[in-house]
């Protein structure tokens, strides 16, 4: 793997990557860039030889901040099974934070869930954490993420507006499908990341 | 104008002489309720009054990294405003830093034990006015040179990563 950003500016993304939830997926890891954070996810270590909870839990390890979006919290498919990657992962975070409390090299991590107050009902143990709502759509995802990006200790205050970044998410995603056309549909994370980074907006 | 007055519990005092001295100089003051009214909690009732809001007062005293309600109002009130349309004055109250997202504001003072509030409504009435003077250059120039840096990271870990060839076949595949 490449060279470890710095913690400060690293941010873990936990999320679904199923083909519907490809755009609000994108939707993050640009507005994270355009905050002037660093993206990580465990797409990045995709193919190295470690299992890849170890590999999660690593890349995780290496980041100040982390963000959980649980909007797959339905049984799907025939079998009605839930997926229990992302709150396994959220699990990790908040063990994080808890062991990192007074270290000085803190964990904080923040959940979003689909508009209403049903995640009172399927992880009621998270109720008074005020996780950020949005309804799945690619406005509200990047406003969530915004907003609690600018709260951060860490970000580089001004910062691009929300609005901003969302007209520049279209210019973004262009790249991207030429990206995927040219590599015969094919599309790596650091291709993602380096999209992201040629056309989030500047100051 | 409507005014968004966010504070945290423990500067409730201080919040509640300054939205009366608002309110005196004919300034339309809007807090998050003390207790939830009846028919609807207390985050929806906080959200519809920021909604109402076409400027924010920040009152920032110490203990606000613990207060969940005031957190829960600077969230709300960034979410709410995605183009940083509305007007945002810190008012800081003692001896503490601002929050990230205040920073390239030139904050407001309240002295709580001999508070001048006729010099604090006259400078709020200003920069309701004159927003943009509100605005630190030389904090906004430092966040535009940090926003840089942290792209030019971003671009040098992608290539990194991409040096070492680490990549997803293809993520149309992939199920979490």
């Amino acid at each position: 793997m490449g060279a470890t950003p710095p913690y400060e500016r690293s941010v873990f993304i936990n999320c679904p990557y199923d083909p519907g939830f490809a755009e609000l997926f994108h939707a993050i890891v640009f507005t994270v860039i355009a905050f002037g954070f660093v993206p990580r996810s465990a797409r990045e270590s995709e193919g190295e030889a470690e299992t890849r909870i170890d590999r999660i839990s690593e890349t995780l390890a290496q980041c100040k901040y982390s963000i959980h979006d649980l909007s797959r919290f339905t049984g799907e498919g025939t079998g009605n099974l839930a997926r229990f990657n992302m709150p396994l992962e959220l699990g990790i975070a908040i063990a994080l934070r808890y062991e990192r409390r007074g270290t000085g090299r803190p964990h904080n991590w923040r959940v979003m869930i689909p508009r209403g107050y049903t995640y009172q009902r399927f992880v009621s143990d998270l109720a008074g954490f005020d996780p950020r709502m949005h309804d799945l759509t690619v406005p509200s995802v990047i406003g969530a993420v915004a907003s609690w990006l600018d709260l951060q200790e860490d970000v580089p205050s001004p910062v691009p507006s929300a609005r901003r970044v969302l007209e520049s998410f279209p210019g973004f995603l262009a790249q991207i499908a030429n990206i995927r056309h040219d590599a015969l549909d094919e599309l790596a994370w650091p291709s993602i990341v380096l999209a992201a980074y040629r056309t989030a907006p500047r100051l | 104008m409507r005014v968004f007055l966010s504070h945290s519990r423990e500067n409730s005092a201080a919040a509640s002489r300054l939205a009366q001295a608002l309110k005196q100089n004919q300034i339309e003051v809007l807090m998050s309720p003390q207790t939830a009214p009846k028919d609807e909690g207390w985050r929806q009732a906080t959200e519809r009054e920021i909604g109402q809001a076409g400027a924010f007062l920040f009152l920032i005293g110490p203990g606000l990294e613990s207060d969940r309600e005031q957190q829960f109002e600077w969230l709300t009130a960034l979410q709410g405003d995605p183009g940083r349309s509305k007007t945002m004055i810190p008012v800081l109250v003692g001896d503490v830093h601002l929050p990230p997202f205040l920073r390239d504001r030139i904050p407001l003072h309240l002295d709580t034990i001999s508070p001048d509030f006729l010099g604090l409504i006259g400078r709020i009435k200003h920069l309701l006015q004159y927003p943009f003077e509100v605005v630190d250059p030389e904090s906004y120039e430092r966040g535009r040179k940090a926003q840089k840096e942290g792209l030019e990271e971003v671009k040098r870990f992608a290539l990194a990563l991409k040096a070492a060839q680490v990549s997803l076949p293809r993520d149309r595949h992939v199920e979490r």
